[in-house]
Order: structure tokens, then sequence, then C-alpha cells
């Protein structure tokens, strides 16, 4: 019965592995480059909807890595992982990143506001500057750190659901 | 490390890399990167690896300390 001898014919996973770690590489890129192109339009063109596109791109992107990752159960496997190596939690690392992109995201507003309606003058745009920066900070440092908490708390409960339904199917 | 057993074992079954890979269905370059230890192959291609070659994983995978 030869005929089903080959189906016992491995795929080459060396390709298979090199490949999704181009896609991955290609993904980066993509997150960069509308990252990028996000910055330079908010200077030079500050209508909002000129960056819809890419901040679809960037946020359809991250929802579909998030949506399907708790789907698939690996979030809660990565969370385990990362504390059996790490000192630092998972949910501390979450809310560090949370400071860090609420950091950054003041100072990102503070810069912007400086540029845009500074009008050149120095003691304006430093009045601008940290006038935003500082407002920025007390809105987005307590929202980032809430909602990343928040997130992956339930991200992480339901990704062990799924996980645990995996175990009961096998 | 360099997988010298594997090296062995095809050159006494008279088999060229080009000719393992094709029986087992991956690239030349696969075999020849396996053999260098330069690439770890899952258990299913190290599997199909022993099949073609009549040997068993101890045979062919197991370091010795």
């Amino acid at each position: 019965m030869n005929w089903f001898k080959k189906n016992s014919v491995v795929e080459d996973e060396r390709i298979v592995n090199l490949k999704n770690k181009l896609y991955k590489e290609v993904y980066v890129l993509i997150m960069v480059i509308c990252s990028i192109s996000v910055i330079i339009k908010s200077f030079m063109q500050p209508e909002a909807e000129s960056v819809w596109l890419e901040m679809l791109i960037i946020v359809g992107g991250s929802l579909y890595f998030g949506i399907r990752s708790v789907g698939l159960g690996i979030y809660s496997d990565e969370v385990e992982v990362h504390d059996q190596r790490s000192k630092i939690s998972f949910s501390k690392r979450t809310a560090i990143w949370g400071l860090i992109i609420g950091v950054i995201l003041a100072l990102y507003f503070g810069i912007r506001s400086a540029v845009l309606y500074g009008n050149g003058n120095s003691a304006t745009e430093i009045k601008y500057f940290l006038s935003v920066f500082i407002f920025s900070l007390i809105i987005y440092i307590p929202l980032f750190v809430g909602v990343n908490i928040v997130t992956h708390y339930g991200a992480n409960k339901m990704s062990q659901k799924m996980s645990k339904d995996d175990d009961l199917d096998a | 490390m360099k997988n010298i057993k594997l090296k062995m074992a095809r050159v006494e079954k008279d088999l060229s890399q080009e000719e393992l890979a094709q029986i087992v269905g991956v690239s030349r370059q696969t075999i020849g990167l396996i053999e260098l230890g330069k690439y770890n192959p899952s258990l299913s291609l190290c599997v199909a690896i022993c099949k073609a070659l009549s040997r068993t994983l101890n045979d062919l995978f197991w370091e010795e300390d």
C-alpha cells in the first residue's frame, strides 16, 4: 500500500520557519513606515483625516494580532513563560509599558504644539510645550496604564480559558 | 556542533545530500545545514531522515557527553 506513503513526506520546515521570520520582519517594517508617516504628516498636515489609513493599518494589525493570540491561547502561555524566567512579572511590565507610552505621547503632543503653534518664539514654544506636555502626562499616563492593565487581565483570562479548552480536547 | 553521524549514515547508504533531501521532501540546503549543525530539525523531520537512512533517532541525533 504505497499510496499512503506520500503523506509521510514532511514539509521543509526550515523554509517555512524562514518565511515566517520574513513575514514578521515585513510586519515590523510596515508598522515602522506607518508610524513615521503618521509623525511626519501630523507635523506637515495637522488635519486628523490625513492619517486615518495609517492609523487603521497600525490599530487593525495590532488588534488582529491580539485577538488571534488570545483565541489561540498563546497569550497566556507567553505570560506563563515570561513569569517563569523574568524577575519582573508580565503585569508589571505591561503597566511600565503603559507609563512609557504615556510619556512618549505627552512628549510628542508637547513638541507638536510647540512647533505648530509656537510662532517661532522660543518663550511661547516652551510655554506651549510645557503646558501641553504636563496636561498630556496627567491624561495619558493613567489612561494607558489603566487600559494596558485591564486589557492584559482580560486577555490573559480569556487566553487561559482557550488553553484549557485545548487541554480538554487533547 | 556538526552531525557527523548523519553524514556517515548518508554516505554508508550511498546517498548524496540532494538524494536524501528528495527522499525526505526537503531542500538540499536543509540537509546540509543539519549536517553542519546550523539548523535544528523538528522531531518529525528527524524521524523522516531516520526512516530514509534506516536508522534510529538514537543512532543519528543523540549526542554523547
